[in-house]
C-alpha cells in the first residue's frame, strides 16, 4: 500500500527539492503518496449525502477483535528511535488519559496504517456489505485526518502548506456528514479551519502551540509546595 | 582549608564563615531570585492592590473597595491578615499574587552575556519568500506597527532594541492530574521572547512567568489578575524602557520597546481571556467568525464572515460602560462580548494575533474524537465475527457418537461450532452468555456429558421395566 510510508518521514533525509511553477520557491516535495489523497479528495467530492441516515457517531467503530489486532500492530511496529509510540494497550482504561503527544503518535502512523491494514486490506472481497463500504470511507477519512495533520505541523509552511491543510481538513469533515448526516459537531470541528489562515500569519505551528506552556505548567506542577495554594506568607 | 600544612589566610576564613549554608540564602546572595512585586487580591473579587513600603514596612489596603459599578457599594472583602514574622507582627495579604516584574526581567536578560547580540539578531525578519521556517516569518509580526505607526521590526534601522513576545494564560491542577486528588485551577500567565531564535527561546529561563493566578475566577474576574500585567506591557510599548547599563552597553545603556505579536489561549482559555462567550452559545461559539451554532456544519469556510476589530472593541467598551448588571447582561447576550484587559494594550486585535492551539484543536480535540467516537477504540464493539457453521459431515458422526454415550475425551475433538449445533439438535438450552464472551468448550462439553449420562440412565431404566425374557 503506497499510503503507508506516508505519515513517518524519515529525520534529516536530505531530499531533492522541487521547484513550484509559478512561484519559483524551491519547497520540499509534497508528502509521499500525495497522489493517493488526491484521489481521496476527488472521490470524496462525489460523495452521497443521504439526509436522513440510521447511522450514529461510533456505529462503525472497531471491534474487540479488530483492537486486539491494533495492538499486535502497535507492539510489531519497528520505528525509529526518536518516535514514541502511541501505549500498545491503546484503547484500554488502564493507561489513562492520553497525553497530546501520545494523539500526535497515534494520528501519526500507528491508528492510520492499523485500520487500513484491517478494514481495507484483510476485508478484500467483502465490498458489497454496507458496512465494509463504511469502513472503506472510513479508512480514507481517517488517512485524510492525518494527511492535514502532518500538512499543518510541518517544521516548514508555505501557502501550499495551508491550502493543502484546508482542503484535507475539509474533505475529512465532509466525509463524516457524509457517513453521519445528524452528527454533532464539536466546536474544534469548527474551529480547526481557522487554522489554515494562522499558518500563513504566523508560520510553522511550533512556534504557536501550547506544548511549551504546558510545559511551563509541568514545572510549576512540579514545584515542591506545602498545599497550600494562594496563602504564601512573606 | 588548613590541611597540608596551609593556614588560611583571614580573608579564606571571612568566606567560610560567611558561606551560606541555606539554599535560599545562596539564591539570595548571588542575586538570583526574580523581582516580584506582591500583590493583595481580593478573594471574592479578584481585585488586586500593589503594596506600598513606608521604610521598612510593606503595607496594603485592608479592604476591598472595587465597585463594580460607579453606584455600587465597594466589595468591602477584608485583604490582609496579620502574621508573626521574625517575631515581628507583620500585616500580609490573605490572598497574596506575586507578579514577576517585566522591565526586571528584561533587563536581567540583557545582563547576560551575548544575548544582547542575539536579540538584535532576532529584529531582523525574512521576508523575502513564501517559506515561513519561524514565527517571525509570517505576516503578524510584519505588519505589526509601533507607537510612531511604523513598523515595529525594522532591523537595525534603530538604536533602541524591540523585542516582540507571545502571551499565554493557560489553567491548571497545581494538585496534579490524579483522579481522586484535589481539585483546583490556577492560572499561569507565561511570555515567550520570540526575538530569541527557537534553540534559546524554550528554555526555561528564557521564559517570563508573569504570574500564577490563585485559582480561574469566574465572569470577568480574571481581568483584575492580568490588569497589572498589561499595565506594564503597554507602558512598556508606549514609553519603551531604558536600561542604564548592559553587558554589551556597559555605559552608554540600552532602550527597549516590547510588544505582544500573538496570544496563545486553548478554546475555552480564550473564551475566558478575551471575555468572549461559551462555545455553548447559539449565536457566538466562535471567537473567530460570526457563524452561528445551526451553521457549525457548514465547511464552506471561505464564505464564513470574520468577526471585525471594531464591532468587537465597541461592544467590549459599551460592555465595561453600561452602568448595571442587567445592563451588561444585554449586552452579553447580544453579542456574545464582554471586557477583556488585554484591550488594554492600545495595539490588540483579537481578530489577527489571537489563535486557535494546534495541540488542543488538533491533537486532544479532532484525533481524540476520531479516535475515541468515530472509531470507538477505547470502547470496542463486542460484536463477534460471524460463527463458522457445523461441518455437516462431521456433526453426523458426533450425532451417532452421542447415541452411545461417549466419554468426554471422545466428544473433545470435535470443533465448537459441532458441539453447539449438537447441543440445539438435543435441545439442551444453551447457558446465558454475557455480551463479548463466547461459549466455551467446556461448558458445552459439560452439558453434554450431563446429556449422555442421562439418556445412558434412562436407557437402563427403561430397560428395567420391561421383564426380562427368560
Amino acid at each position: 500500500m503506497s499510503f503507508m510510508r506516508l505519515t513517518i518521514p524519515l529525520k534529516n533525509k536530505s531530499s531533492p527539492t522541487v521547484v513550484l511553477p509559478g512561484t519559483g520557491s524551491s519547497i520540499e516535495p509534497p508528502l509521499i503518496g500525495n497522489e493517493y489523497i488526491e484521489d481521496l479528495v476527488a472521490a470524496s467530492n462525489t460523495n452521497m449525502v443521504e439526509k436522513e441516515s440510521r447511522w450514529l457517531v461510533g456505529d462503525d467503530g472497531v471491534n474487540l477483535k479488530e483492537m486486539t489486532r491494533m495492538h499486535t500492530f502497535i507492539s510489531q511496529t519497528t520505528r525509529p528511535s526518536w518516535h514514541a509510540p502511541p501505549p500498545s494497550n491503546l484503547g484500554e482504561a488502564k493507561h489513562g488519559k492520553l497525553k497530546a503527544d501520545q494523539h500526535r503518535s497515534c494520528m501519526e502512523f500507528d491508528v492510520p496504517c492499523a485500520i487500513a491494514q484491517i478494514w481495507l486490506h484483510d476485508k478484500q472481497g467483502s465490498e458489497d456489505n454496507e458496512r465494509a463500504q463504511r469502513q472503506k470511507k472510513l479508512v480514507e477519512a481517517t488517512i485524510l485526518l492525518a494527511t492535514a495533520i502532518q500538512w499543518a505541523t510541518s517544521y516548514l509552511t508555505s501557502p501550499l502548506h495551508a491550502a493543502q491543510y484546508m482542503k484535507c481538513m475539509v474533505e475529512y469533515l465532509n466525509i463524516l456528514k457524509g457517513l453521519y448526516p445528524n452528527m454533532a459537531w464539536r466546536p474544534n470541528h469548527h474551529a480547526s479551519l481557522h487554522i489554515g489562515s494562522f499558518l500563513l500569519l504566523f508560520g510553522p505551528m511550533h512556534g504557536w502551540w501550547m506544548f511549551v506552556f504546558e510545559r511551563v505548567i509541568g514545572l510549576l506542577q512540579k514545584t515542591n509546595t506545602n498545599f497550600k495554594l494562594g496563602e504564601l506568607s512573606l | 582549608m588548613s590541611e597540608g600544612g596551609h593556614t588560611p589566610s583571614a580573608r579564606d576564613m571571612q568566606l567560610l564563615n560567611n558561606f551560606p549554608t541555606d539554599l535560599r540564602t545562596a539564591r539570595k546572595s548571588l542575586d538570583l531570585e526574580p523581582d516580584i512585586i506582591t500583590y493583595a487580591s481580593c478573594t471574592k473579587c479578584c481585585s488586586v492592590y500593589p503594596p506600598k513600603k513606608s521604610g521598612d514596612v510593606t503595607e496594603w489596603p485592608t479592604e476591598c473597595t472595587w465597585r463594580p459599578f460607579t453606584t455600587s457599594s465597594p466589595c468591602g472583602q477584608s485583604l490582609v491578615k496579620s502574621a508573626v514574622e521574625a517575631g515581628d507582627l507583620r500585616v500580609t495579604p490573605v490572598c497574596p499574587l506575586a507578579i514577576q516584574d517585566f522591565n526586571s526581567f528584561v533587563g536581567r536578560l540583557l545582563c547576560r552575556p551575548g544575548y544582547e547580540k542575539i536579540l538584535d539578531e532576532g529584529t531582523v525578519l525574512n521576508n523575502e519568500t513564501d517559506e515561513l521556517r519561524d514565527v517571525k516569518d509570517g505576516a503578524a509580526i510584519r505588519e505589526l506597527k509601533g507607537p510612531d505607526n511604523k513598523p515595529f521590526m525594522d532591523g537595525f534601522k534603530r538604536s533602541e532594541l524591540r523585542l516582540v513576545w507571545s502571551f499565554s494564560v493557560d489553567w491548571f491542577n497545581p494538585f496534579h492530574n490524579k483522579q481522586a486528588g484535589k481539585k483546583a485551577s490556577s492560572g499561569s500567565v507565561a511570555m515567550l521572547l520570540l526575538n530569541l531564535p527557537p534553540s534559546l527561546r524554550f528554555q526555561q529561563e528564557n521564559i517570563y512567568i508573569a504570574t500564577v493566578m490563585p485559582k480561574e475566577p469566574s465572569g470577568d474576574g480574571v481581568n483584575r489578575y492580568l490588569e497589572p500585567i498589561i499595565g506594564m506591557l503597554e507602558n512598556n510599548y508606549q514609553r519603551g524602557s531604558h536600561f542604564a547599563s548592559t553587558y554589551d552597553n556597559p555605559h552608554k545603556g540600552r532602550s527597549t520597546r516590547s510588544m505582544v505579536a500573538l496570544e496563545v489561549f486553548d478554546l475555552q482559555g480564550a473564551k475566558r481571556v478575551l471575555g468572549h462567550c461559551s462555545a455553548r452559545s447559539n449565536h457566538n461559539f466562535c471567537s473567530f467568525c460570526t457563524a452561528s451554532k445551526a451553521d457549525i456544519g457548514n465547511f464552506d469556510w471561505e464564505k464564513w464572515e470574520p468577526r471585525k476589530l471594531e464591532d468587537l472593541r465597541a461592544a467590549a467598551e459599551q460592555w465595561r460602560d453600561a452602568t448595571s448588571a442587567t445592563a451588561r447582561k444585554e449586552i452579553y447576550q447580544k453579542y456574545g462580548v464582554r471586557w477583556s484587559a488585554l484591550w488594554g494594550l492600545s495595539y490588540f486585535d483579537p481578530t489577527r494575533s489571537v489563535i486557535v492551539d494546534g495541540m488542543h484543536n488538533l491533537f486532544e480535540g479532532l484525533v481524540e474524537f476520531h479516535c475515541r467516537d468515530i472509531l470507538g477504540i477505547d470502547n470496542p464493539d463486542p460484536e463477534q465475527e460471524p460463527e463458522k457453521a457445523a461441518d455437516p459431515r462431521q456433526l453426523h458422526s458426533a450425532t451417532k457418537l452421542l447415541g452411545r454415550s461417549p466419554t468426554r475425551r471422545k466428544l473433545e475433538r470435535f470443533t465448537i461450532p459441532v458441539l453447539k449445533a449438537l447441543c440445539l439438535n438435543n435441545h439442551i438450552t444453551l447457558p446465558h452468555v454475557p455480551t463479548g464472551k463466547r461459549l466455551r468448550k467446556a461448558q458445552l462439553l459439560d452439558l453434554l456429558e450431563a446429556f449422555s449420562v442421562n439418556i445412558f440412565k434412562y436407557h437402563v431404566i427403561h430397560a428395567s421395566n420391561y421383564p426380562i425374557e427368560e
